[in-house]
């Protein structure tokens, strides 16, 4: 038979020092210095909410499809023209109403994704424009340049005279009649211009048969240097001085832009460019040719501008719109962010500094990561509520996963 | 939620805290009575598990796991003084795991690795010749027995536990504990018998 307690006597009853040392500390380094295991429902819970958080995340960055053009509430398409025989209200896709007097005309210049453009001839409108929207709006109220992004003002033509009062919000307000320049009004502040072109029941008559001669549109702040006195606000938009405009001109302020430059070409298009000291035809030669999907022949225009008239108000909207055809037509994100940064710099009207950040950042996130970082970073503190801040958070991920 | 931080009393002794008070310290997360307990039954827990499996490599990996869970669970004790058993009960069946994971992989050949810590090491200084010559043969059967055999022999015979508690400790009938204990203690006597009659 074994002796089975002489076999159990003879193990050795301790385990050497150094081997019961080396053990502890692994199983201190594992239990004691990090929290406990959590529970599998705790871990269940947070990987759930993990996934959620991701989705949700996922639904907020996520590119928005373009929403396109303004429509009415009822899903028609806005005419483009708007005239009131008594009083009526307009509601649009977007939330915003329009609310016009008895006699009230008005224009649509512009319909995108990203902006609306009326340009008002007479009588008394009120514009709510739902904030938040994705559109800018501009407003042209007979020579007081609006705009704006979500507030509401009205507009009122009496004699000679053009009266804006904002009800809510802000708006940026520019044209010959605002003195000392650009300026933003808010909430209970108003603002009157004259004397005016008054439109005369003659005039009216002449303008039924062309009536592109009364439109107008926001790249017509009349910049042209011709010393009219700045309280005139309409003289050079005269009805009857348009008879002497070109045809392609009388054309692109009608909104026909394929007719204008089958009139023009891309040769006359560069041509007048080099002549024109005449802002607002630099800008309409731009428009043309950006409109009918020429981009290239739309730099000149605005390069002419900024280079000719880097003093003129309107030199960093020129600059803007220069960014905006590099990055979103020409796909040069070298460019378009010097132009974007030049605008910045010339001066650039507050409804449109953030965008255009927004839109530098993204160009030069193409070319330059670590200035693009920068800028979003700086973007994002300035901005702790903006309104590409969604976006721009979106890009700096993509940036870091490429 | 963060645990409230509970002030540790130094103890001069750790035997003068029996096994009862060091548990409910250990719940109150005192990280002196973590240690305590670890010195406490860590010679144990190395001796089973070197018994066992006698190979260092696993038997160091049994015990860092056998008290890692043994601190993971301590809130879900409920019989503070048994706390020995439990934390047995705990190695044998991670020295359990581990044998049958190393037994299958030298199946499949993927593990040529030597078990290099086989009882004649394990023996202290004080044990005498025919003690050793004892183990060494004790070494050859417990090749040949299954663990579960093993286990049951080891926790009777070298750690002295009574029938009842192996029973416990390894989960199995009393009737299957007495039959595995028969099963192995004929086979070492028989190997001995053998030796001894040339």
């Amino acid at each position: 038979m074994v002796d089975m307690d002489r076999i159990r006597n003879a193990f050795a009853d301790k385990q050497s020092p150094l081997r019961v040392h080396r053990m502890w500390q692994s199983i201190e380094a594992a239990c004691i210095d990090t929290s406990p295991a959590p529970s599998r429902w705790c871990v269940t819970v947070l990987a759930t909410g993990a996934v959620v958080a991701a989705a949700l995340m996922l639904a907020l960055i996520w590119p928005k499809a373009d929403v396109g053009p303004l429509m009415l509430q009822a899903g028609a398409p806005i005419k483009n023209t708007i005239v009131t025989a008594q009083p009526m209200r307009t509601r649009f896709s977007d939330g915003s109403f329009l609310d016009t007097a008895k006699g009230t005309s008005l224009k649509l210049v512009e319909n995108t994704s990203h902006s609306v453009a009326f340009s008002m001839l007479q009588g008394e409108a009120y514009f709510n424009i739902q904030p938040g929207g994705p559109r800018v709006w501009r407003v042209n109220c007979m020579g007081i340049f609006v705009t704006v992004v979500g507030t509401a003002f009205v507009c009122r033509g009496q004699s000679e005279q053009v009266t804006l009062e904002v009800k809510r919000g802000a708006v940026l307000v520019d044209g010959k009649g605002v003195e000392k320049g650009p300026r933003k009004l808010v909430a209970g502040n108003a603002i009157t211009v004259g004397p005016k072109h008054v439109f005369t029941k003659k005039d009216k008559d002449n303008n039924n048969d062309n009536d592109v001669n009364n439109v107008d549109n926001m790249n017509n702040a009349n910049e042209n240097g011709d010393n009219a006195g700045r309280s005139n606000l309409t003289a050079s938009r005269a009805p009857h001085a348009s008879a002497a405009q070109p045809v392609w001109k009388i054309q692109a302020e009608a909104g026909n832009y394929i007719e204008a430059f089958d009139r023009l070409g891309a040769d006359k298009v560069a041509s007048l460019t080099a002549q024109s000291n005449d802002v607002d035809e630099l800008f309409q030669l731009s428009d043309v040719a950006r409109r009918n999907g020429h981009p290239r022949d739309a730099i000149g225009p605005l390069e002419t501008i900024i280079r000719r008239f880097p003093q003129n108000a309107r030199a960093a909207l020129a600059s803007y719109t220069l960014g905006r055809l590099y990055l979103e037509h020409l796909k040069a994100p070298v460019k378009a962010t010097e132009a974007f940064k030049k605008a910045l710099s010339l001066g650039l009207p507050a409804a449109l500094t953030e965008t255009a950040e927004a839109k530098q950042i993204r160009a030069m996130l193409q070319y330059n990561t670590t200035e693009g970082k920068k800028l979003a970073s700086e973007y994002l503190m300035r901005y702790p509520d903006g309104r590409y801040r969604q976006k721009v958070e979106a890009w700096l991920q993509a940036t870091v996963s490429q | 939620m963060k645990k409230p931080i509970v002030p540790i009393t130094s103890l001069s002794n750790t035997d003068s805290v029996d096994d009862a008070t060091l548990v409910l310290r250990m719940k109150e997360g005192d990280v002196w009575a973590m240690e305590a307990f670890y010195h406490r039954f860590v010679h144990k827990i190395t001796g089973i598990s070197a018994r066992l499996l006698r190979n260092s490599s696993d038997i160091e990996d049994v015990v860092q796991d056998t008290f890692t869970e043994a601190y993971r669970d301590m809130p879900q004790i409920k019989s503070p003084q048994l706390v020995e058993r439990w934390l047995v009960r705990i190695a044998v069946h991670r020295a359990h795991r581990r044998f049958r994971r190393r037994k299958l992989k030298r199946t499949l050949g993927l593990d040529r690795s030597i078990d290099d810590e086989r009882l004649f090491i394990q023996v202290g200084v004080h044990a005498s010749h025919e003690a050793r010559a004892e183990i060494a043969l004790l070494d050859s059967v417990f090749d040949t027995m299954n663990i579960s055999e093993r286990t049951c022999f080891v926790l009777r015979y070298i750690e002295g536990y009574r029938l009842e508690e192996v029973a416990q400790i390894t989960g199995y009938s009393l009737a299957t504990v007495k039959r595995r204990i028969v099963n192995a203690k004929g086979a070492v006597d028989r190997h001995f018998e053998e030796e001894s009659h040339g």
